[in-house]
């Protein structure tokens, strides 16, 4: 044994002479972290480059036509890893569910959505299976539900070749040294598992391919043995081994086999032909996720200094081991990646592997303060509040926590919070310090703005991106999302949504026909705040219907139509001119007229701001004297009202201040043109009205506001308000060239289709459109795009 | 396994320490999925590749690959009556019957895959199968002229698996194992669900038995389950960090041999429970063993899927 060999063991031996020092952990590697959503300082250019293209297939929005789907939870690997950047984790409104079956002989079995999901609750389906319902069910027989919300996935690649010693240098799962703390590994096809809540997985390729499946529906075939061999971490131990022929250099090998995922290709029968990724973008995006660097620790100053030292006297530091030692280096990752019985209030009784229901993996700390809401379903977004769930070989620790005086308390915390991603955290998703958009930009104001105007503006933005926790009473106990960008934020903030945040309505068709509104009323929320527990529709329900989210560009604008302008284009029994056109004025409660919504159903922005943040965030709001909308109680335990008038106030000058959807330049102006003239000779425009006069001029939103019978005479749909089952507001057209998809339903991915989908009153129109020949239809189309 | 070999099973279990080593002639450029054989010098090994379906008929080191019809899907398992009465069966409802000449294609009546095939004798036998995370099951019985369909009622399959995997029966006793932990009993032409523990949650994938009373079953697609039968229940265990196992083969009443991911094999004590790791020179997954009761277990594996890269092993006790 040489004197290298030697040197390790006899530095080792001298500091396990000595306790560690409270708060002192150590160098770390410089090269194997930085910034949130940076790459590894090592990179070589050819994986920079990889990296930036596995950034773009992170970002990719999958479509129907490219696979996603037929069932599914999300349309882009950053809609569940996006924060506070690409790569990061989410809020609550993405949460996810598992479920399972646990049946008399008490195996745990994954239960089904929509097919095999291993367990994941799709909430959206397209296509012909399922019946055509467009919320898959969750079986009756299931009887274990428990919540996710997605995990960051920073630093993966340091964690992924971490070698097994290393993790199991800290197992003690008989609790040998009498601490109360008996963490143990979880394994994987044999491997020491690192990633997942649970830890249940080994493989990046895998934990990458099998949320692809599970909630995107695109299908994928592993990577090949050559990408596998040019990954970032090494993953070709298999046919490496192979052609060795020697065990001792499959031992040696192995250890980089837990990049590696043996699994067959992915299939479903959406009709798009498998794989709907190429192995190429996997091999991109699996390289992206493992090139993440591990958060950064910011510099130590007196405060954390002594909240490092609180940290371990208290006991975190047992579990959340400051540092493990990699091929690159030590990595502050604060984790031993172990199992630990979390007790009963944490306990989600979901095995995974060899974890248990009451086991978790002791979550990493790198990078915690900016990845917030917090713990395995997300139930704090306060790292004091994570800190309080803890349970189990946990309890001590929290026990001494409890009992720290405030400001020993603030220190650690404030600790833990410097742990990486400090300059990087926002309440929401907009960077700290982002200006607003300009005038005639994408989410800019109608009219430019300075002093306290751009501070009420901002201020408003600020709070419309704000991410609403457990703690701030979201829920009712029903919810979709956390905030109001959740869902309006294509392509920016106040904009559309894509697929995967669809509000689900349902309803009744009575033995006689009619539309009645299910008990729990017609949206069929995605999300609850009680864990353990899956929103389902009433059990007579037979109508789903997917809506989309509209942007809200211009929302002030056509607030300040007044309404007998809408009224004057109505012409209810078609007595008027007898063009088959029957626009209704939507009346709603107080005799006012509606102009939001799908169904006009709802009449001014105040209360268009009330019913969305009552029946999509679950927040109860305080009485307001002339308004109507909006819960002044719901039933998640929190105190209410959970906002304030000013909070109300000051959203719904936000959206009064946002400009309309800027005009997109015609790529092709003649066409454009001619486009505009068919537009009127088609017929379009007899709902669509150009303009329509607001009282500081005209409002160019393409639409009349009023309510058009324009789905089958055979179609079933939701009663709202004034609309009948099978009738819609005509959707304002601009802005539709950034907004798609199309339609209510999200059905239409361009503007041809969602042309050629209109029925009823549209049917003359759309008629005429199928008519044209096919240089017309495109110029229509780029006209429509110049919106 | 024919009941005359039981007696020289005690004798082997006898022993010496195990050896393993790399049938080279047919490890390479195919992926084996099969092993089966009416003696010791009389051993089929089946798998295939692009093309199709594969089959190399030898034993130890003297191997010659036999031409199989054209169109046969992937061969994933073989079971014989004898040198000159083979089956095999394979993906797409592939069926053959070796006579001792040559391979002819038997009429199924299904295009999905087939796992699975075992016969208490050549006009009782059965082939299963499904078509993973498709529809249900395909359980196929022969009488000796054709393939005839029985289709598990979800009484008989509580579990909502799609696929059997395998079949295997001794002294009358019949099981048939597969997806989400399925074991179902064979009764004559009826079928049985049976309970196999709380830790039945993982696809069991193969099965061996050396009587009525001592079957083994092994599976798990990530983490390892082994099932034993004692002649009136199944108990699981879920031996801690060890890879999923595809294949058992007893050399003995309280022996088995297993294989799994990355090569992995050893031994599994019924009496204790205890799995005992053996090295090997593969990485490859192993998908089936067989053993010839005289202490010699053949073990193939491989890839399925490009390159279709392919392993045999023999482990000796002698």
């Amino acid at each position: 044994m040489g004197l290298r060999t030697l040197l390790p063991l006899f530095l080792t031996a001298l500091v396990a002479c000595h306790p560690p020092v409270p708060g002192e952990h150590g160098a770390y590697s410089m090269e194997a972290t930085g910034a949130l959503g940076d790459p590894v300082g090592f990179a070589t250019d050819d994986q920079l480059a990889t990296f930036q293209r596995g950034h773009d297939v992170a970002v990719r929005r999958f479509t129907r036509a490219g696979g996603l789907g037929p069932a599914f939870n999300i349309s882009s690997c950053a809609g569940c890893h996006e924060k506070p950047l690409v790569g990061g984790g989410a809020g609550l409104y993405r949460n996810f569910l598992l479920s399972a079956v646990v049946g008399s002989d008490g195996a745990f079995l994954p239960a089904e959505s929509a097919g095999m999901a291993g367990g994941v609750v799709r909430m959206y389906h397209y296509g012909p299976n399922e019946g055509g319902i467009a919320r898959p069910a969750v079986p009756d027989e299931v009887n274990v539900v428990a919540q996710r919300n997605p995990i960051p996935f920073f630093g993966v690649g340091l964690i992924a070749e971490l070698p097994e010693d290393v993790i199991l240098a800290n197992s003690d799962p008989d609790d040998k040294d009498g601490d109360g703390i008996s963490g143990r590994p979880n394994y994987d096809r044999g491997f020491v598992g690192r990633f997942g809540m649970k830890a249940q997985t080994v493989s990046i390729e895998g934990f990458i391919r099998g949320p692809l499946f599970n909630h995107a529906g695109i299908t994928t075939d592993p990577l090949t043995d050559d990408q596998r061999a040019a990954l970032p971490v090494d993953s070709s131990a298999q046919d490496a081994a192979a052609d060795s022929r020697t065990r001792a250099f499959v031992d040696d090998l192995l250890r980089f086999a837990q990049a590696a995922a043996p699994d067959g290709p992915t299939l479903d029968d959406d009709g798009v032909a498998d794989p709907e990724l190429s192995t190429d973008d996997l091999f991109d995006l699996v390289s992206f996720a493992m090139l993440l660097a591990g958060p950064r620790p910011d510099e130590l100053d007196a405060t954390t200094k002594h909240g490092a030292v609180v940290f371990d006297t208290v006991g975190c530091n047992a579990c959340h081991l400051p540092r493990l030692e990699g091929p690159h280096g030590a990595l502050p990752i604060y984790s031993d990646l172990l199992l630990h019985d979390m007790g009963d209030a944490l306990a989600d009784h979901v095995i995974m592997k060899e974890a248990t229901g009451r086991e978790f993996r002791t979550q990493p700390l790198w990078g915690v303060t900016a990845e917030g809401p917090y713990l395995h379903d997300g139930r704090s977004s306060t790292l004091d509040g994570a800190v309080r769930w803890h349970g189990g070989e946990a309890k001590a620790a929290v026990d001494a926590y409890k009992a720290l005086d405030d400001g020993d308390r603030e220190d650690l915390l404030a600790f833990v919070a410097s742990l990486g991603g400090a300059a990087q955290r926002t309440d929401g998703l907009v960077p700290p310090g982002t200006p607003a958009p300009m005038v005639g930009e994408w989410g800019g104001p109608v009219t430019a703005l300075t002093g306290d105007a751009l501070v009420r503006f901002e201020a408003g933005r600020a709070l419309f991106d704000r991410d609403f926790g457990r703690e701030d009473g979201v829920g009712g106990p029903r919810f979709n999302g956390d905030s109001c960008r959740a869902c309006h934020f294509d392509p920016v903030l106040g904009g559309a949504g894509p697929l995967d945040v669809n509000v689900m309505r349902h309803g009744v068709i009575t033995p006689g026909g009619d539309f009645a509104q299910p008990y729990v009323g017609t949206i069929l929320h995605k999300q609850t705040i009680l864990s353990d527990v899956a929103v389902r529709p009433q059990a007579e329900a037979a109508i789903f219907e997917h809506r989309q989210t509209p942007h809200l560009f211009g929302l002030g604008l056509i607030d300040s139509i007044p309404d007998e302008v809408i009224a004057a284009n109505a012409d209810p029994d078609d007595a008027r001119d007898h063009d088959g056109i029957r626009g209704r004025v939507a009346i709603v409660d107080g005799g006012r007229v509606g102009r939001f919504g799908w169904k006009s159903q709802v009449p001014t922005v105040d209360e268009f701001v009330r019913d969305a943040l009552s029946t999509e965030i679950g927040l109860s709001l305080p009485l307001q004297p002339g308004l109507t909308f909006g819960r002044l109680q719901d039933n998640d335990g929190h105190p209410d009202p959970e906002l304030t008038l000013d909070d109300t106030a000051l959203l719904a000058d936000y959206l009064r201040s946002l400009g309309p959807p800027p005009r997109t330049p015609a790529t092709d102006a003649a066409a454009a043109a001619t486009g505009e003239g068919l537009f009127h000779s088609v017929g379009c425009a007899l709902c669509h009205v150009p303009a329509l006069a607001g009282e500081n001029g005209p409002v160019p939103l393409y639409s009349d506001l009023l309510l058009h019978t324009v789905l089958p005479d055979d179609a079933l749909g939701i009663e709202d308000g004034a609309a009948d089952m099978r009738a819609f507001r005509t959707a304002p057209l601009w802005g539709v060239a950034r907004t798609a998809p199309y339609l209510h339903s999200g059905e239409a991915a361009d503007l041809d289709t969602a042309i050629r989908q209109h029925a009823g009153e549209a049917t003359t129109s759309r008629d005429a459109y199928q008519d044209l020949d096919e240089a017309s239809r495109k110029a229509l189309v780029a006209f429509l795009e110049t919106l | 396994m024919p009941r005359l070999l039981a007696p020289l099973l005690l004798l082997a279990g006898c022993g010496g320490p195990a050896t393993w080593s790399t049938l080279d002639a047919v490890s390479g450029d195919a992926a084996l999925s099969g092993v089966w054989g009416s003696g010791p010098d009389d051993v089929w090994i089946v798998g295939g590749d692009t093309t199709g379906g594969r089959a190399f008929h030898g034993s130890a080191d003297n191997w010659a690959e036999e031409d199989v019809p054209d169109g046969s899907g992937l061969l994933v398992w073989a079971y014989g009556f004898g040198p000159d009465d083979v089956f095999a069966v394979g993906r797409g409802g592939t069926a053959l019957r070796w006579d001792g000449q040559a391979w002819a294609n038997l009429p199924t009546g299904t295009t999905e895959d087939l796992w699975g095939v075992f016969g208490f004798a050549n006009d009782d036998l059965w082939a299963v199968g499904g078509n993973v995370g498709d529809d249900v099951p395909v359980l196929l019985h022969w009488d000796g002229s054709s393939f005839s369909p029985v289709t598990l009622m979800p009484t008989q399959n509580n579990r909502s698996a799609t696929s059997l995997f395998k079949v295997w029966g001794v002294d009358g006793t019949l099981f048939a194992v597969g997806e989400r932990g399925l074991i179902v009993q064979g009764l004559g032409t009826e079928w049985q669900q049976v309970a196999a523990g709380s830790k039945a949650d993982d696809d069991f994938v193969s099965l061996w038995g050396t009587s009525a009373d001592q079957m083994v079953a092994v599976g798990g697609r990530s983490n390892a389950r082994v099932a034993t039968w004692d002649g009136s229940a199944w108990d699981t265990l879920a031996p801690s960090g060890v890879g999923g196992l595809n294949a058992v083969a007893m050399e003995g009443p309280e022996t088995a041999v297993v294989g799994g991911v990355y090569g992995y094999v050893g031994t599994f004590d019924v009496a204790t429970g205890a799995l005992t790791p053996e090295a090997v020179s593969t990485g490859l997954d192993l998908h089936a063993m067989w053993s010839d009761g005289l202490g010699n277990t053949y073990a193939v594996g491989g890839v399925f899927a490009e390159p279709f890269d392919g392993v045999a092993l023999l482990r000796s006790t002698r």
